[in-house]
């Protein structure tokens, strides 16, 4: 298997490489058995990646210690479902992964676009193999995860116990799908650049696999965050750490690029800078893969030291200005096909969004490589951590958020008073009215009370624009308010499934800055039998006990809720001490309602049945998971094709144009 | 229990009262740990290190000290500086070439403005009236008027 495994890398080696040669000559020569050559290399690829991979997981799981990944991240006595996921739990088996998603997602490409997209085609196969060739070159000569040492040792070493939960077997996958997924638009945009083909073609294949992968950033971020929330036991569920921020900077920038593609798409604009957007989210999911395997930051996601930075540097640089000279090389060809008119109008306002997504995104990059840029210019070690972040992110995340309303609004070309009054006034009143009742309720801190008006008034700007669609279709159509409702939401999900989005992103905001600011925390020292009190909790200190596992030992401390003397159920945080693993464990319990989270952590004890207790209460957390939710639900109804076309649509007028028309 | 382990949650246990007793600075305290970074070699603030690194609560222990000495937050952040370095720092001081991580988003904003700008002038025609004309002209009066129809005018 450990041969096998190895052959498979260097055959997938061999046949990139040509098809990447094949596929570029059958696009100069127009030689069509070339060309389909060239595809099947992808197809060839794949298969030699699945292997590999197959190879891989044989190892772990029929526990060959002979291999120095599998002693590494594997062990005898963990559960097979870790072994399983031990594939991605070191850095080259998670580079591995990285292949086989890579590889697979080229495979779809070539299959999807067997009739499509002809023209670009060969050159977009010669990019993704180019990538494809980068990885297995990585693979075969830098990081080979089929290394056998001269010794077997009895036993591996196990999979960090940090990795051993549910949430780390489907977090790195997921987040690779996104990471990954952003190559695709990235091959068709370069393939659409070399061809010459730039029409709007490219741009429809692009987005859906843009938004494929904005879909995976987004939960495969969220899961990394319950993951923090729940096993780093410090009551946050992000901290700006310098992974998490490499995985955020492609999100921004393909939430940017799902923007703006809309104005290349309706009005033929902005098509320089999507090409530069599509360029830059590839290069980001590159450059996070650097952060995380380079070890050039300290995190507590990033893998240990490694030989691998100088390759990734050598791949950026080159794929970036591979990037660059096409788009220079184009730009004469790439002139907007209509006017902006006024600051006022729809065209305007997503240049604004775009603006404030990439300038998130630039502040985020800045705080992330800043301590290196500081100690190579004056020798000194520094640190930029959460308050920079929330500090300069704050203003422009609050621009984005009332943008978020004003965008799908305000009139295209140029918006009147009356298109103002019309839909922005009810919009702003019950902006107004949530700062009200967010003051009633307490609120006094000028920041959030801002965030929730704004919440406010965006959430009605999106139900206002459902409620208009509806009543204008139920006029037309007689019918009733929900099934014109349903019908108009149906027949444009890429529309209504957007402000599906937005809502998921309201709440999330409202999460935040309800999980940001009114957040409470507290430690406790109680002898068994004690209660103590935060916040509207009563908790009462049980006991304290301690087991011996088979690959841990554990100390586990009850505690009951109590309200108003009533039991409210149990709480049992634990510390776990795994005998493979120097550091402790927290095993943190958290009580979930809308409305809070009572997040208990065990941090002290002694003999006498004494305890220190972490007590976080933190309001609307739910709200966050409740929300990404939301936005992911909203991106797959995006990509579900439209429900059949109504009259306007079969005249040849797009129901997009009838609602914009309406807005 | 092994003995290790029990000294290890002694110490997190003694850090942990010390903050605990200090109530009247304890909002001030919690104001600094989360603008301070764990010296245990973790990325994390001390505020989010507490009760794995074991180090942490010695720093809370140390921070509750000089605040209930009548510290000020910016002689505490002075001292930890002295103490540790720059790098205990959460945020550099804004000197210096560490100014340029509060210049640079600002700057990149600011310029992104610039861009937008110069793009939405290059965008913009040279006869609104005109390019209205050439715009409407894309629909034709059929379609103009089922338009019309569907959103009720």
């Amino acid at each position: 298997m450990v041969d096998l495994g190895h052959y498979c890398l260097i055959a997938s080696l061999l046949v990139c490489f040509y098809g990447m040669g094949v596929s570029v000559w059958g696009g100069i020569q127009n030689h069509l058995p070339s060309i389909r050559s060239g595809e099947n290399s992808v197809i060839a690829n794949f298969v030699f990646v699945v292997v590999a991979s197959i190879c891989l997981w044989y190892l772990l799981l029929t526990d060959q210690f002979q291999v120095e990944y599998v002693a590494g991240y594997s062990a005898a006595d963990i559960p097979d479902r870790f072994k399983f996921t031990a594939f991605w739990g070191g850095q080259k088996g998670s580079l591995l992964l990285w292949t086989l998603v890579l590889s697979f997602f080229s495979f779809v490409l070539v299959v999807q676009n067997r009739k499509r997209n002809r023209d670009l085609m060969p050159y977009a196969t010669a990019v993704v193999l180019g990538i494809n060739v980068f990885f297995v070159l990585v693979l075969n000569f830098a990081t080979n995860p089929f290394e056998v040492m001269d010794f077997i040792p009895a036993d591996g070493q196990g999979l960090n116990p940090l990795l051993q939960n549910w949430y780390m077997i489907i977090h790195p996958p997921t987040l690779f799908l996104g990471y990954v997924g952003l190559a695709i638009p990235f091959a068709l945009a370069m393939g659409a650049l070399i061809s010459g083909r730039l029409d709007t073609s490219w741009v429809r294949s692009t987005r859906r696999w843009a938004l494929v992968a904005w879909i995976f950033l987004t939960f495969g971020l969220t899961l990394g965050g319950r993951w923090a929330y729940e096993e780093l036991g410090w009551g946050g569920y992000w901290a700006w750490d310098p992974v998490e921020n490499a995985s955020l900077m492609p999100w921004l920038i393909t939430t940017a690029f799902i923007h703006s593609v809309m104005i290349t798409e309706k009005k033929g604009m902005l098509k320089i800078w999507n090409f530069t957007l599509i360029l830059l989210a590839f290069e980001l999911s590159i450059f996070g893969t650097f952060i995380t395997r380079s070890g050039v930051i300290s995190s507590v996601h990033s893998f240990a030291l490694s030989n691998l930075g100088p390759f990734f540097v050598v791949f950026l640089a080159i794929s970036t200005l591979f990037g660059l000279f096409w788009i220079f090389y184009r730009s004469s060809e790439l002139h907007s096909e209509q006017r902006m008119r006024s600051f006022l109008s729809r065209e305007a306002t997503f240049l604004l969004n775009n603006l404030l997504f990439v300038g998130i995104c630039f502040t985020v990059f800045c705080g992330t490589v800043f301590p290196i840029l500081s100690e190579w210019a004056t020798g000194e070690k520094i640190s930029v951590s959460i308050p920079f972040f929330n500090t300069a992110n704050m203003p422009l995340g609050l621009a984005l958020l009332i943008l978020t309303g004003i965008c799908p609004l305000i009139a295209w070309r140029k918006a009147s008073w009356k298109n103002f009054q019309r839909n922005f006034v009810i919009p702003l009143g019950v902006g107004l009215m949530t700062g009200v009742a967010v003051l009633m309720l307490g609120v006094r801190d000028i920041v959030p009370l801002v965030f929730f008006c704004a919440c406010g008034f965006v959430t009605m700007t999106v139900g206002y624009e459902f409620f208009k669609g509806a009543r204008a279709r139920q006029t037309i159509r007689s019918s009733r308010f929900v099934t014109a409702l349903a019908d108009l939401t149906l027949m444009n999900k890429r529309r209504y499934g957007g402000f599906i989005i937005h809502v998921g992103a309201v709440v999330v905001f409202a999460g935040i800055i309800g999980s940001s600011f009114f957040k409470s925390e507290e430690l406790f020292t109680v002898a068994a039998g004690e209660e103590f009190t935060l916040g509207d909790y009563t908790l009462r200190f049980l006991d304290i006990t301690s087991r011996n596992d088979p690959e841990k030992d554990v100390v586990s401390a009850r505690l009951e809720i109590l309200d108003s003397g009533v039991s409210q159920g149990q709480l049992t945080p634990e510390k776990h001490f795994h005998h493979k693993s120097e550091q402790p464990m927290t095993e943190v319990k958290i009580h979930s309602t809308l409305m809070e989270d009572l997040y208990v952590v065990l941090s002290g004890w002694d003999d006498q049945q004494r305890a220190t207790f972490h007590v976080f209460i933190n309001p609307l957390v739910m709200w966050l998971w409740i929300g990404i939710g939301i936005m992911c639900l909203g991106g797959v109804f995006v990509l579900f094709p439209n429900k059949k076309p109504g009259p306007a649509v079969a005249l040849g007028i797009s129901e997009e144009e009838v609602q914009d028309e309406a807005a | 229990m092994r003995l290790p382990k029990a000294i290890f949650l002694g110490c997190l246990l003694l850090g942990s009262l010390t903050w605990a007793q200090v109530p009247v600075q304890k909002e001030m305290v919690d104001r600094i740990v989360d603008h301070l970074m764990c010296t245990c070699g973790c990325p994390h603030l001390i505020g989010q290190c507490g009760d794995e690194c074991g180090v942490a609560p010695q720093l809370i222990h140390e921070i509750s000290d000089l605040v209930s000495q009548g510290k000020t937050e910016e002689e505490v952040y002075s001292e930890f500086e002295a103490k540790y370095g720059l790098a205990v720092l959460a945020v550099p001081r804004a000197e210096g070439f560490n100014m340029l991580l509060w210049i640079l988003p600002f700057l990149g904003v600011l310029g992104g403005a610039v861009v937008v700008f110069v793009v939405f002038n290059r965008l913009k025609p040279s006869d609104p009236d005109h390019e209205d004309q050439r715009e409407s002209a894309g629909i034709d009066k059929e379609h103009r008027q089922l338009i019309d129809k569907e959103i009720g005018k």
